[in-house]
């Protein structure tokens, strides 16, 4: 009897899920097995079932009202109507781009990466398929690399020895002293090999000129000639050379620093050195030498006797030529004998120039036709080549039978180098020079008596 | 869309225009939404405003770009607890106004019934007799059955709809209301109790029911 209620219990407890089918299968034959041999049980589910029955076809009965379903129905219907009617996809889908926007983004790319492969495959065939080619570059590089740093000392020793050819005079302590303390002085603004360029050129012509010293004769060949307009500016220049206003002796010197560099002093690197300059010593000065001698021509003539003048040469006009005009004369001879001697010795060279540093001898002031000639012969010697050096000039003129023009070369050539070997070769043709210049000399002059 | 579609179908179908499934909708849960609501709320004409805004809530939800369902649940059981919170928000409404009216006890006849409340089944039935006319019986038992209903305590009152109306398990009421599931059935088997002893002095009232209900379904 008590299990009996513990199973009605049990029954009752599961009621509910028996009345609505949530009860599993082995369970609900448990709980009809109970129910089929319990009176009690059996009418409670009945009862339960009844009251559901009857609860179930009332709230079945109820139907919802129809205005409250149409309202529905409408809002529904306003809610589709009222949302945007696919825009969206309208705008999802892109216009049709037009053909030639489809056509540049379809070629855009692929021509610009043309290009660039294009590109890549012409400079890989420039570097790497020419090996040759490659290779002797980058010899040449690794050639001139290590060629450039010795050429900068031989470049900075360069100018010391065209420097000592244009100035072959050793310089004195003195003077390099002087010349060292202006070097320390002056900054350094500029590499020693610019500097050097426009040194060469200023000392070459200051040098020259210093060394040509017309300079005295010509302010000794009388004060008229001071105004002579181009005279007087090559003699204030000569004048400003030798006294150093220009630095002369300074920059025709090569540095120091530019020689041997300093480690201690913060110079510049060397420059890279100039294409192959050729060592031209003395081919300006020469030039510069022959515009001398063209001065002295110029003063030969203006010292001849004017045509016509006033003054003391006027008053003497048709008379012979006074001594004066033939002093003049000779001093304009012997300045033209000077610049040619000069002429020579830097076309010789500086070992020519040094080793006849003598002057040029005061020219006979025997026959006037004679210097005329002679000068004329000079004025041909001058249009010959500028190499020509002294010896070979008194041998053409020997050979050329212009006597006076020969004697005096051999002369010079004896008075500068009186113990040469040759001497004796010159002395003899002096000789022979002069014989023949004083037997034409005669011969010249009969006709024209 | 044919009649075996998903609830879910149809409402992804009606997110996409098309008005009918949404109707389909309608016709699954509006007489059960409408049942609960009416018999939980005891007020036919709120019933209906409820009974609308929850189908509203649904169409406006369907729009939207962020839906608040998205397929986690069933269908139903998110439109079950669209229901319930729009009646308990009205019966906090209610409560706070005083009116009384969401504990009042539904009176239970629907609108325009025209009976008077007063008058009793009993009462109404034994004048004419009650094997004379049947009809009026039955209506007479549906009627005192809503109002046996209403007057269950609202937890009850709950879950029998719930259970009865939605046909909802015991384990998802339990997850609606936030109880547990012996407390489902508990609650459960109290309100067939109750309504057990109000249907018991109308007799039989099982057959007056089902009697009303045939002869509604016949006329």
């Amino acid at each position: 009897m008590a299990q009996r209620e513990s199973n009605c219990q049990g029954v009752s407890a599961r009621m509910m899920e028996l009345l609505y089918g949530e009860l599993s299968g082995d369970d609900r034959a448990v709980v009809e097995a109970h129910l089929a041999g319990c009176p009690s049980c059996r009418a409670e589910l009945v009862g339960f079932e009844s009251t559901r029955a009857a609860a179930r076809r009332a709230l079945d009965a109820d139907e919802p009202p129809a205005r409250a379903h149409q309202a529905i129905l409408r809002a529904a219907a306003a809610a589709v109507a009222a949302k945007p009617p696919k825009p969206i996809e309208v705008r999802a889908v892109p216009p049709r781009p037009s053909f030639w926007e489809r056509w540049r983004v379809r070629w855009t790319l692929p021509t610009f990466a043309t290009i660039g492969a294009v590109a890549v495959v012409v400079l890989a065939s420039k570097v790497f398929l020419e090996p040759d080619k490659t290779v002797e570059l980058g010899r040449q590089a690794l050639r001139s690399a290590p060629a450039e740093a010795p050429a900068a000392p031989q470049k900075a020793a360069e100018p010391q020895a065209t420097a000592k050819a244009e100035a072959p005079e050793p310089a004195t302590p003195a003077t390099r002293a002087e010349r060292e303390r202006k070097d320390e002085k002056r900054p350094r603004l500029q590499p020693p090999a610019a500097e050097e360029a426009p040194a060469r050129s200023i000392a070459g012509t200051a040098t020259q000129r210093r060394r040509v010293v017309p300079v005295d004769r010509v302010d000794a060949g009388g004060g008229t000639m001071k105004g002579g307009g181009s005279a007087g500016l090559a003699r204030h220049k000569a004048t400003i050379a030798s006294d150093g206003l220009f630095g002369g002796d300074d920059i025709s010197t090569p540095r120091s620093g530019a020689a041997v560099p300093n480690p201690g002093k913060r110079e510049f690197a060397p420059p890279p050195p100039p294409r192959a300059e050729p060592a031209r010593p003395a081919r300006p000065a020469a030039n510069k030498m022959r515009e001398s001698a063209t001065e002295a021509e110029a003063l030969e003539e203006s010292a001849a006797p004017p045509r016509g003048g006033g003054g003391q040469l006027a008053a003497g006009a048709d008379a012979a030529p006074p001594a004066a005009h033939a002093e003049a004369m000779s001093h304009a001879k012997a300045k033209k004998a000077a610049s040619s001697s000069v002429i020579d010795e830097l076309d010789r060279g500086p070992a020519a120039s040094a080793s006849a540093p003598a002057p040029a001898p005061p020219a006979p002031p025997d026959a006037d036709k004679e210097i005329e000639a002679d000068a004329k012969s000079e004025t041909r010697a001058a249009a010959k080549p500028l190499a020509e050096s002294p010896v070979v000039r008194a041998d053409r003129l020997f050979a050329q039978g212009q006597w006076a023009a020969a004697a005096r070369a051999y002369r010079d050539l004896l008075r500068r180098d009186p113990h040469n070997g040759d001497a004796p070769r010159w002395r003899q043709r002096l000789a022979a020079s002069e014989q023949a210049a004083s037997a034409t000399a005669p011969a010249t002059a009969a006709p024209q008596r | 869309m044919d009649g075996d579609s998903s609830d879910e179908q149809l409402l992804a179908a009606y997110r996409g225009g098309d008005v009918r499934a949404f109707e389909r909708l309608l016709a699954r849960y509006e007489k059960p939404i409408w049942s609960f609501l009416r018999r939980f709320v005891r007020d036919a004409a709120a019933a209906e405003d409820l009974l609308q805004e929850v189908f509203l809530r649904v169409v406006r939800d369907a729009q939207e770009s962020g839906p608040a369902w998205k397929g986690e649940a069933k269908f139903s059981t998110w439109l079950y607890t669209i229901a319930r919170n729009l009646c308990i928000d009205r019966a906090r409404r209610t409560a706070v106004r005083g009116s009384g009216s969401a504990s009042r006890p539904m009176d239970g006849a629907p609108e325009g019934d025209g009976e008077p409340e007063t008058a009793t089944l009993h009462e109404r039935i034994a004048a004419p007799g009650l094997a004379t006319d049947a009809l009026v019986a039955g209506r007479e038992a549906a009627r005192r059955i809503d109002r046996a209903v209403a007057e269950l305590p609202d937890d009850q009152r709950e879950v029998f709809l719930m259970r009865e109306v939605m046909e909802l398990p015991f384990a998802e009421i339990a997850s609606l209301v936030g109880v547990s599931e012996p407390t489902v059935k508990s609650r459960m088997r109290y309100a067939l109790e109750k309504l057990r002893v109000a249907l018991a002095d109308l007799g039989d009232a099982g057959k007056l029911a089902s009697g009303a209900a045939e002869s509604t379904g016949s006329g």
